[in-house]
């Protein structure tokens, strides 16, 4: 049996940095039995995180090299594990730099915060490295269970609360597709295990018996990814969930979700159903197709920016997807490139709208805007820059992302789904574009209130931004960092 | 290795930078000038190897891996064409800044900027040998162009802008299709690679499909008809530095475009649908002047004038001989130069008294007659007065023209002839008759000052330069074409 603790060490650091934030802050709390205690030492809690994160960045980075097989062949640490474990850990950083003010607004506990982010994104982790069913479907919960407690998190708040019930709801019913195909699968194949399906997949994709309900237990499986990855017509509860989520954490769902999910998406569609992967392009495409432009029709008629956002999510999940499409090594390389150049601006974007609400219980609507490009230039020329990128203008971050996925998409000989992809990107700029129209066209209203940042929310615009722009200008070196080589 | 070409990139967006980061008026001002002449100074330095450019070749090749893995590189090189489009772009950006410089005021750091921004973009464009860096620079100059107009502009500048960038966003969004999709087919990204091996590849459905997505986008940005009508509004919202560059350089990076990609890439699919092109550019070229003779707003006329000139172009490059098409890249030259000169007096004009409409006007040559003098040589040179400038390239398309069909150079002459009636007219309306409002008495309505002189002499001075000895650009231009040319 291979029990290699090493290769699985980043996993390992988050979840123990989870359990320790958390006893920490409860035995502070212990000793301070006043109230507003808890927010007094938040400074602490929040550095202590940050250093789990950044430990955790620098044992991924130190196991780069061990890959194989562990655990019984429950576990697999690759390439693909470590492009995962690079954007969710990058994601981790920001939000946790860039919500240091902000948790204080929602929420008098801060230390459960950093605990279930933490404990959230090694479940994200761990979908990187899942490589049986049940695996997987721990880490899903993991990650979708601390989700919908961040996302309740500001309990005096009814949109806050309505999130986190939505989303626990709707999250339960995608477990339960997700569930229901896993044993489907496990009743034709006889196993969990990815390795040791093979033989059985096989024999049943060459129509031998079994063969409906594989196909159907995949199907199903499909549908719990629709679900989680919010793909069209699965996405229902994605706008609503963003715009009452506190925004940090939304910020963090809409970028770690996706990873983690894209990372599982690839190992089981790419890697372990290889065989008669071509009879699922058709329903892939379809799905590609409606998410990207029903994400994107539908974001050009939003007035939040929290809502706009959350349906441009929508629609980038779209555009992911039909990279995907081809099943290439390339395919998978130009996915992992455009979430890590996403996580940036995407965070980036709801770092700016962070910065703007004065509470969490107003949302920003675009006419707030207005006139910041000459009252606050700083804040606004950031903004200005993430949705550049967004709507894919060279030579940001969002423009080499959407290339390589055209690259992807026109190797697979797709070139109409391509001709789809850039005419939806080039709608996108529309609703990108009316707010910076908003920031610099228009006159500011009399009333406005300051925005409020602190000084790891501006190290952490400032982060996103350089990755942005450095991204873009060398693109060359982010790649052979996310290169998945070999399916 | 040659360094001269990426200095041309990094000189202005150095100042950019800078400019944007200075604390007061005073330096950014004298700085956006100082930068901007240094780059034209520094461009001169593009004609150092004459005899290569009289050969037709590309000259001070610059190389580097930009992002091996895709098979992308930083590929610049200028031939006899581009050197003289760079050459424009550095000419004219000094005189913008300067109008800038005299008459903004709100924001004059950031708009000095995005000036110097739009001028690297632009340079970029010409100079780019790699199809994705061209691509990074064409739309690039999109960013810039937007917030000039729509922080700086007139009263409807809001819509003008979103409507400029969203008809060449949308315009544009296929020709990426198509220039990934020419990587799948051959392997590179290299222009002049694509150019050698491309045609004899590509089957017949990939040629039409590839040339219609470039053609596209290089239609809306020239703008033919009927992609133009974006070309009006943003030219009248657009702050008079903003026209300048938007007349002045802009346009021609789409007929650039269809003489660099469009037609070496697809020559069989150019060939079939060269005729549409010509009926296209018939058209823009007498609907274009009929709608200018109808303005009461002199920017408009001077806007639509734009696009019955750019038809001009657009006529030369699609007949597809050598003399067309040299006349067509001498006309893109001129075109930038008289019609930039002419945004500028409409803007010099508008600054004095706020208003540019043609019923506020007359009389002018009594109050104002340096500036009459010079409206009067830049309007002729526009028309295609012989020895001015203007007449050297239309006359070279006309002649090519008529080579290959007759009656289209027929159509065109109408242009000729239409365009002296809608700028005579014009100027007669401005400079002649009886002063009729009190603002333009004499004495009320300042004429001319030096800062303003140094504006517009240098233009008036290419025009009798271009016009008397157009060899200075032909002997490089042809060659070049000759080469481009399959």
């Amino acid at each position: 049996m291979n029990l290699n603790y090493s290769a699985i060490l980043p996993e390992l650091v988050m979840a123990a940095g989870a359990i320790v934030v958390l006893m920490v802050d409860a035995l502070r709390r212990i000793e301070n039995h006043r109230g507003d205690a808890a927010n007094r030492g938040s400074g602490f809690l929040l550095t202590l995180s940050l250093i789990v994160a950044a430990g955790a960045s620098v044992a991924a980075f130190a196991v780069r090299g061990e890959s194989g097989l562990m655990f019984q062949d429950s576990a697999r640490s690759d390439a693909l594990s470590f492009g995962i474990r690079l954007i969710v850990l990058a994601t981790t950083i920001l939000v946790l730099l860039v919500g240091s003010r902000y948790v204080s607004t929602f929420t008098r506990y801060p230390g459960e915060y950093y605990s279930l982010l933490l404990l959230s994104a090694t479940g994200m982790m761990a979908m990187g490295i899942a490589s049986d069913l049940m695996v997987l479907f721990i880490a899903l919960e993991t990650f979708s269970l601390s989700l919908i407690l961040l996302a309740g998190m500001y309990r005096h708040n009814r949109s806050s609360t309505e999130a986190s019930l939505k989303y626990f709801l709707l999250g339960a019913f995608a477990s339960g597709f997700f569930v229901y195909g896993s044993a489907l699968i496990y009743g034709v194949t006889g196993t969990v295990s990815f390795a040791g399906m093979g033989p059985a997949l096989q024999v049943a994709a060459d129509g031998g018996p079994g063969a409906v309900l594989l196909w159907a237990g995949i199907a199903l499986l499909l549908v719990g990814f629709g679900f989680k990855l919010s793909l069209v017509p699965f996405h229902m509860w994605t706008p609503d969930v963003y715009q009452g989520a506190p925004t940090s954490v939304t910020a963090f769902m809409s970028v770690g979700t996706k990873t983690a999910m894209f990372g599982a998406l690839v190992r089981i569609f790419l890697m372990t159903f290889p065989y008669g992967f071509e009879n699922w392009t058709g329903p892939l495409i379809v799905l590609a197709v409606l998410t990207m432009t029903v994400g994107n029709v539908t974001a050009l008629c939003q007035t939040s920016i929290k809502r706009m956002l959350g349906y441009s999510g929508i629609a980038h999940a779209g555009y992911v997807l039909a990279g995907l499409v081809p099943g290439t090594e390339t395919a998978v390389n130009s996915a992992l490139f455009y979430l890590f150049a996403y996580a940036f601006m995407n965070i980036g974007a709801f770092i700016i709208v962070m910065a703007i609400e004065h509470s969490v219980e107003t949302d920003v609507e675009r006419s707030q805007l207005r006139g910041t490009g000459a009252a606050m230039p700083v804040l606004a020329g950031f903004m200005a820059l993430f949705l550049f990128s967004l709507s894919g203008i060279p030579p940001l971050a969002g423009f080499f992302g959407k290339f390589l996925i055209f690259r992807s998409i026109l190797d697979g000989g797709l070139a109409w789904l391509a001709a789809v992809v850039v005419v939806n990107s080039a709608v996108s700029a529309y609703y990108y574009l009316r707010i910076v129209v908003t920031m610099y066209f228009q006159q500011r209203p009399r009333e406005v209130h300051a925005p409020q940042s602190s000084p790891a929310m501006r190290v952490g615009m400032v982060l996103a931004g350089v990755m942005v722009l450095v991204i873009g200008v060398f693109p060359a070196f982010f790649m052979s960092l996310l290169t998945v080589p070999g399916l | 290795m040659d360094f001269l070409l990426p200095l041309l990139l990094l000189l202005p967006l150095a100042g950019a930078v800078v400019v944007a980061l200075l604390g007061s008026d005073g330096p950014r001002k004298a700085l956006a000038m100082l930068v901007s002449l240094a780059t034209f100074g520094a461009s001169l330095g593009l004609l150092q190897n004459g005899s290569a450019l009289t050969a037709g070749e590309a000259v001070l090749a610059f190389q580097r891996p930009w992002f091996p893995e895709v098979g992308l590189s930083l590929h610049l090189a200028a031939d006899g064409i581009s050197v003289w489009l760079v050459l424009l772009t550095t000419f004219i950006m000094p005189i913008a800044i300067g109008f800038s410089n005299r008459f903004v005021s709100d924001r004059l750091g950031q708009h000095l900027a995005l000036l110097l921004l739009m001028e690297t973009a632009m340079v970029g464009v010409f100079l780019a040998q790699d199809l994705v860096l061209f691509y990074t620079f064409f739309e690039f100059t999109l960013i810039p162009m937007y917030f000039l107009i729509g922080q700086w502009g007139s009263e409807n500048r809001v819509y003008a802008a979103l409507k400029f960038v969203m008809y060449t966003l949308l315009g544009s969004a296929l020709m990426l299709v198509a220039i990934v999709a020419i990587f799948v087919q051959t392997g590179t990204f290299s222009i002049p690679e694509i150019a050698a091996t491309l045609p004899a590849t590509a089957g017949s459905t990939f040629q039409v499909l590839g040339f219609l997505a470039f053609a596209l986008a290089f239609a809306v940005k020239i703008p033919l008809f009927p992609f133009h009508t974006w070309l009006p509004d943003a030219h009248v919202q657009a702050p008079t530095a903003g026209s300048i560059i938007l007349a002045g350089v802009l346009l021609k990076m789409g007929t650039y475009g269809l003489l660099r990609l469009a037609m070496p890439f697809f020559p069989e699919a150019f060939a079939s649908y060269a005729p549409l092109l010509i009926v296209l550019s018939l058209i823009g070229i007498v609907y274009g002047a009929l709608v200018a003779l109808k303005q009461q707003d002199v920017k408009s006329l001077v806007a639509y004038s734009s696009v019955s000139h750019m038809g001009f172009i657009v006529l030369g490059l699609a007949v597809a001989n050598t003399q067309a098409v040299s006349g067509a890249v001498l006309q893109m030259v001129n075109h930038g130069l008289s019609t930039g000169a002419l945004f500028l007096m409409v803007g010099l004009l508008y600054e004095r008294r706020h208003t540019r409409l043609f019923s506020e006007f007359g009389g002018l040559w009594k109050s104002v007659p340096v500036y009459c003098g010079l409206l009067l040589i830049t309007a002729l040179s526009s028309v295609g007065l012989p020895s001015l400038n203007g007449f050297v390239g239309e006359f070279t398309i006309l002649l090519g023209a008529w080579q290959v069909s007759p009656a289209a150079a027929a159509v065109a002459s109408t242009g000729v002839i239409l365009a002296a009636w809608y700028l005579l007219t014009a100027f007669r309306k401005l400079a002649q008759g009886e002063i009729r409002h009190q603002e333009n008495e004499v004495g009320v309505l300042p004429d001319l000052q030096r800062s303003e002189l140094m504006m517009i002499v240098p233009l008036v001075v290419m025009f009798f330069v271009i016009g008397l000895y157009p060899n200075l650009l032909l002997d490089h231009i042809v060659p070049a074409v000759e080469i481009l040319l399959p």
